[in-house]
């Protein structure tokens, strides 16, 4: 029953997706169709994101962009929020949970909020035709990423480094599946550290949140554990998504109009798609995922270059 | 290479040992307690906000500067063209058009802005009373990250 729903689901986003799609294409379509296909839009991305296991933002800002009129400033703006929000109202229980550690969040939080403020500058300021061009690389970018990437649940790690050990960053989280408490800790800091930088940049950039990309440096690099890695990553992007969130809010670049079904409708969608997690097998989930991503991406890219 | 160590419930003492110092950290500690708390109650919040102000703006109350039948017009726009047509303001300006419904659902919208840092406020607070000086600066310099970001002095000229 559970897979019928999915498949209902994928069919329906499809049918919502072209139906939006032709609707823009038509001049006489009243106005509140918009924010309403934007609900109806943002709440199904929010069951495919829950369901792929992962976050909004990043399958939000190039399915809006390719089938909605919105200018990509305005998609951009309403992308941090969407993130902001969905972070906000997950982080605590992660947190008191202790999937989430706040000596870790911190010191890569910093980096990565002091970033995005850049990265939002930048994308603010580049033409539309290479900020699109960019987000189809990125985005098909991410889902190669998705096809190849391996997290490992418990990964192995060497010594921790001197600035993990100085920072006392670890701790330890009762695993439901094996009945143990897993301790973790984490190694290769700095270079953590480094390519949070760089994550923020983007993040800010490009309004996608972050975390494709945190998860895997997290988990891959810098050793966490895979449920620590993901209640790290949700935690960090309340953080991290607020400085850009803020330099898009004072160059008017958020419409309510636009950001708010988003948030409503992807929140919505979120907790439906957690509730069918419980039950579903999600890998199909995240094949659709990686298509639309290959789809919305390449869409990008082409619009970009002038060829869509 | 070591790996993350799990520890069973088992009987024997070192075993009990070891999952007492686990237990120990296990426990979430209070200043995360806290910052949860204070995300939890301040987002719901923002989002109630944000609702109640945006079904104020569709319903056609408080007098918009731009109506919602209107946006059509102008979402297509980038946002240095929008603001050329719609005078919209830059900043913190848009606190003395609150009085519209367009500008009244940004409240919610820049609560949901100040939610971390009322957090990192309380985690400030926190490590002060441990001396944890790492964090004390940490926690400092994103205040001042987040505080400057939301200050507007960041700001892109229309080109």
């Amino acid at each position: 029953m559970i897979e019928n729903l999915i498949a209902h689901a994928s069919t329906l986003f499809t049918t919502t997706n072209v139906a939006v799609a032709q609707a823009a294409g038509t001049p006489g379509v009243p106005w509140w169709v918009w924010p309403l296909a934007l609900l109806a839009t943002t709440f199904l991305i929010g069951i495919v994101a829950a369901l792929a296991g992962v976050g909004g933002s990043v399958l939000y800002v190039p399915i809006v962009s390719s089938f909605f009129p919105f200018n990509l400033d305005f998609i951009r703006g309403s992308g941090l929020f969407v993130a902001l929000a969905c972070s906000l109202s997950a982080a605590p229980k992660l947190l008191k949970s202790n999937f989430a550690s706040l000596r870790l969040v911190i010191p890569l939080a910093l980096l990565a909020s002091a970033s995005s403020i850049i990265g939002a500058l930048l994308g603010l300021s580049l033409p539309q035709s290479i900020l699109k061009t960019l987000l189809g690389l990125l985005i098909t970018s991410i889902a190669i990423l998705f096809i190849f990437s391996k997290n490992s649940e418990i990964p192995k790690i060497g010594h921790p480094d001197a600035l993990a050990r100085y920072l006392n960053i670890g701790g330890a989280y009762f695993e439901t599946s094996s009945g143990k408490d897993v301790t973790w800790s984490v190694w290769r800091l700095p270079q953590g550290l480094i390519l949070f930088c760089g994550i923020g940049i983007i993040a800010g950039m490009f309004g996608i949140g972050a975390g494709w990309a945190n998860v895997p440096v997290l988990n891959l690099l810098l050793g966490a554990p895979l449920k620590i890695a993901v209640g790290t990553s949700m935690s960090l992007l309340a953080i991290t998504d607020t400085s850009a969130a803020w330099i898009y809010l004072n160059q008017g670049a958020v419409l309510p109009i636009i950001t708010v079904p988003s948030v409503l409708g992807i929140m919505a969608g979120s907790r439906v798609g957690v509730k069918l997690l419980r039950t579903a097998k999600p890998k199909s989930i995240r094949y659709i995922v990686i298509l639309m991503l290959l789809f919305a991406g390449l869409k990008s890219l082409l619009d970009g270059l002038g060829w869509g | 290479m070591n790996s993350q160590t799990s520890v069973p419930s088992s009987n024997s003492k070192s075993s009990i040992n070891q999952l007492n110092n686990v237990q120990a950290s296990v426990e979430v500690s209070s200043e995360q307690n806290t910052y949860a708390n204070i995300l939890l109650v301040c987002s719901w919040t923002g989002i109630a906000v944000m609702l109640v102000t945006f079904l104020l703006y569709m319903g056609g109350f408080n007098n918009p500067t731009v109506s919602p039948s209107d946006m059509p017009l102008y979402w297509g726009m980038s946002v240095h063209e929008y603001a050329l047509a719609t005078h919209a303001p830059s900043g913190w300006a848009w606190l003395s058009m609150i009085s519209h419904a367009d500008y009244l659902n940004l409240i919610g919208l820049a609560f949901l802005g100040i939610v971390s840092v009322l957090g990192y406020l309380s985690l400030f607070v926190a490590y002060m009373r441990k001396k944890d000086l790492p964090y004390i600066t940490m926690v400092s310099l994103e205040i001042i990250v987040i505080v400057l970001a939301a200050s507007g002095i960041f700001n892109i000229s229309a080109g």
